[in-house]
């Protein structure tokens, strides 16, 4: 469904380096990175919004700049912030929006404003940040799009319209025909709908595989300070020292079970940790 | 296509701003100005034209509204060309408002502009042509607020030193050959924003 090889975009002070990943149908993919890892600038590229300088963008199994007309028709995007005519009306704006979109389905457009409790007569400004994403889910959601691609969209939300925004990615996930790429830096929302992450750390993709496996390969380890010595510390991702010990993140811990023993604990990570101490490194 | 020219349109006559616009612009043209002047006409036209066809890159500027339509399934190239028909649309639109404001202003028995009539055309859509053709390519590709400021200069240099002039020189200047520049230069223009607009990273 998406496909990204061997993409680079260089800027004056940060360069995307060769990034390659796959998204299949019927799947969540969750795009991770600390802030400026290139996240935004990978949806740019995939949206057109950015020229990349080299490699492959397919959607759909076709070239995303020489279809772009016929795939944008089947994508439905929201942005991190909102970028609508604040003047207008939801009833305006959206009179704008649904005539450029083949498949627009007005009904499914009223059902969303229901649902989500929005008004078609007040104005985009008077709208609160949680209402605004609403919307954009909605017109996203509103024209039978296969793929969602949302930068960042529950970054500034509260918990309960995180919680409601997951719930309907998870309910547009049962059609196993559409798949959601989805960036955020709040991994926690990806641990309940993700079905595969992809890292991004300045500009390289550390890994892009399933939630699960990505969980099961590493862990956290805890242990005393006299374990670490210059070959030991080389077994681990990041190291996290306090007065009583250390805590790191190693790939594969089951080797370090082996030499350790019972000197360390080992807990399964969470992405956060993964993130951090890859960050750290 | 179609769908963006009528986007601009909903765009312009859904702000208040604009409706605030299009009643005021007559009347304090009138006053600041004055009926004397023979240009009085053509600043009108010239003033609404390249305020609707502009009005929409402002929007740019505030909240990155060209984000949004660059994530609708439309082609670069149909926005680029869009505005540029645009521009024969409002000019449509412009001649009739401000006649029929003028023309309401006269029944009422206010002012009567006598230098307004038809004949404008053959001197004001020249001018107004090569004026946006000017501003369009600066518009498609430099950030919005800079492209805002030049296009607010580019307004003033054509009203002071071209309409104004044009009411004494108008002949001359049509007989030098004006209305086919323009036309050159608009197309030159319409290349040069596609390739801008086709290639300008949006970040």
């Amino acid at each position: 469904m998406l496909e990204i090889k061997n993409v680079s975009k260089n800027f004056e002070k940060f360069k995307l380096n060769d990034i390659s990943f796959n998204l299949e149908s019927g799947y969540i993919m969750g795009f991770i990175g600390p802030n400026g890892a290139g996240k935004s600038t990978t949806i740019k590229l995939i949206m057109n919004l950015l020229k990349k300088d080299s490699g492959e963008i397919k959607i759909f199994g076709k070239d995303h700049i020489d279809f772009e007309r016929e795939v944008k028709n089947r994508i439905g995007f929201v942005y991190d912030e909102s970028y609508f005519y604040e003047d207008l009306t939801i009833n305006q704006m959206k009179n704008i929006i649904a005539p450029f979109y083949k498949n627009w389905d007005e009904k499914m457009f009223s059902k969303y404003i229901k649902d989500f409790n929005l008004d078609y007569t007040q104005k985009i400004k008077k709208l609160s940040k949680g209402m605004k994403m609403k919307f954009s889910l909605a017109t996203a959601l509103s024209h039978n799009a296969d793929l969602i691609i949302m930068d960042e969209p529950t970054s500034g939300l509260d918990p309960i319209f995180r919680r409601e925004i997951l719930d309907i990615l998870y309910s547009v996930i049962q059609d196993e025909n559409k798949s959601i790429f989805f960036s955020t830096h709040i991994t926690t929302d990806l641990e309940k709908v993700a079905d595969y992450i992809t890292f991004i750390n300045n500009g390289e993709i550390v890994f892009s595989k399933s939630k699960d496996e990505v969980l099961e390969s590493y862990g956290v380890v805890k242990g005393g300070k006299d374990l670490l010595d210059g070959d030991t510390r080389k077994e681990f991702i990041g190291i996290r020292e306090t007065n009583v010990g250390f805590e790191g993140l190693a790939e594969n811990p089951q080797r370090l079970k082996k030499i350790f023993g019972s000197e360390i604990l080992i807990e399964r990570p969470t992405l956060e940790d993964i993130m951090i101490y890859s960050v750290r490194r | 296509m179609l769908n963006l020219i009528k986007k601009d349109f909903l765009l312009a006559f859904s702000s208040k701003s604009t409706l605030i616009f299009i009643i005021l612009y007559v009347p304090f043209i009138l006053f600041t100005i004055g009926t004397d002047n023979k240009f009085i006409g053509s600043l009108m036209i010239y003033t609404f034209v390249y305020m609707l066809t502009t009005i929409s890159f402002g929007y740019d500027a505030q909240v990155k509204t060209h984000i949004l339509l660059q994530s609708l399934p439309i082609r670069k190239r149909d926005i680029v060309i869009s505005k540029y028909l645009s521009i024969f649309i409002n000019y449509t639109i412009g001649f009739v408002i401000t006649g029929s404001y003028l023309w309401i202003i006269k029944l009422l028995g206010f002012i009567d502009v006598d230098t307004f009539n038809l004949s404008l055309v053959e001197s004001t859509l020249p001018i107004i042509l090569l004026s946006l053709s000017i501003s369009l390519p600066s518009l498609f590709r430099l950030p919005p607020k800079i492209a805002n400021i030049i296009n607010m200069f580019i307004y003033i240099g054509i009203m002071n030193f071209v309409i104004i002039p044009f009411s004494q020189y108008g002949n001359l200047l049509n007989g030098l050959g004006l209305p086919i520049i323009a036309v050159i230069v608009y197309f030159l223009s319409m290349g040069i924003s596609l390739w801008l607009y086709e290639t300008r990273d949006f970040v």
